[in-house]
């Protein structure tokens, strides 16, 4: 077996790893710059900022509803018919229970002030994106902040502001991998930790003591205390001390077209 | 020359529009389809910048993807040289 022999010019070959060193070196000088200096960074956004929006806008579009089949349709109005009957009484119900709510905070003295919110439009978010993030078409230009909470649905809290552009944010999910945050539990109030697991899903460590049913109700601490997960599966061992409490919130974050932002 | 910038183009196009699963897999057709691809880094760069919690600070976790991907690159100068389709 012959193999083609590497050239015997040693000034072809030294000029070809001067080559390759000075565009090594090249890449990392641009490298760092990037890491350094956030108007570099930025670069980046300005050009992926309208190919995410054309993107979104595509997706958002009925073009491909032409391309459905009659009866697919039919059998799908059909369905969503039919959760909008379910749906209508236990709006009534939760509409009711609202209003009753407000006006004990009322008579007590806790009047909620109403957020102001701005409504996002999701531009990247999970499984396009390798993290549990959000990137979101408003910044710095609608007054948005470092911080600021993200609820979707109207008020399910899923995620806070990371980072501010001029005209994007990003926002991090509660439930990314390894986030922690404070919670209550079910009818006890119980004080918990929650660990965010990814994909909308999240733990709590809890004593077995700790009476907890799979449908419990978790909130976050606040005077307007909105559902934020339903408790999925409680696993424990015989032996063990500590139950664990496997939840997830309300919303699919992958199915979100818009978000609201507090400000 | 030009089959590589048409490669880098349609990574850098990959990177924001595909789901990233589809551009590592491509960074890896390109990685060992191309004699030198060291510019992969970069690429790495960019998506922990466009979808990561990006800070300064240097701190390892910021950069899953930039240290994957020089990993990668690092691994393929070993894997190349004992392959006979780089050989010349």
């Amino acid at each position: 077996m012959n193999y083609l022999l590497k050239s015997s010019n040693f000034e072809d070959r030294q000029k070809n790893a001067r080559k390759k060193v000075a565009v090594t070196a090249g890449i990392l000088i641009l490298a760092g710059s990037i890491i350094a200096f956030t108007p570099v960074r930025n670069i980046f956004f300005l050009f992926s900022e309208p190919l995410w929006k054309l993107e979104s806008s595509i997706a958002g579009s009925s073009f491909f509803e032409y391309f459905k089949a009659k009866q697919t349709l039919i059998n799908e109005r059909q369905a969503m018919e039919q959760k909008l009957f379910l749906a209508g009484d236990l709006l009534a119900v939760n509409e009711n229970l609202k209003t009753e709510n407000d006006n004990l905070k009322d008579l007590l003295g806790r009047k909620d002030p109403k957020d102001k919110t701005v409504l996002a439009t999701i531009l990247v978010k999970p499984p396009q994106t390798p993290y549990d993030m959000l990137t979101l078409d408003i910044g710095t230009d609608h007054n948005v902040k470092v911080g600021d909470k993200v609820i979707a649905n109207g008020n399910v809290y899923i995620g806070e502001i990371s980072e501010v552009l001029p005209k994007m944010s990003k926002a991090f999910l509660y439930s990314s991998p390894g986030r922690k945050l404070s919670v209550v539990l079910g009818a006890g109030s119980v004080t918990a930790e929650a660990v965010g697991i990814g994909g909308g899903n999240f733990n709590i460590l809890l004593p077995r003591e700790v009476e907890v049913k799979e449908g419990d109700v978790i909130v976050i601490p606040a005077i307007n205390s909105n559902v934020f997960g339903i408790v999925e599966q409680v696993n424990f061992k015989d032996k063990d001390s500590f139950q664990t409490v496997l939840f997830k919130s309300p919303v699919n974050v992958s199915e979100l077209s818009f978000v609201e932002v507090i400000i | 020359m030009l089959k590589h910038i048409i490669l880098d183009a349609l990574l850098f196009i990959s990177v924001i529009i595909c789901p990233w699963w589809v551009t590592v897999i491509l960074a890896v057709g390109i990685l060992y389809h191309l004699r030198f691809f060291n510019e992969l880094v970069l690429f790495g760069l960019m998506m922990d910048i466009l979808y990561g919690n990006f800070t300064s600070n240097l701190h390892p976790l910021d950069y899953k993807f930039t240290i994957f991907f020089i990993v990668l690159l690092l691994s393929s100068f070993l894997i190349k040289k004992r392959l006979k389709f780089y050989s010349k």
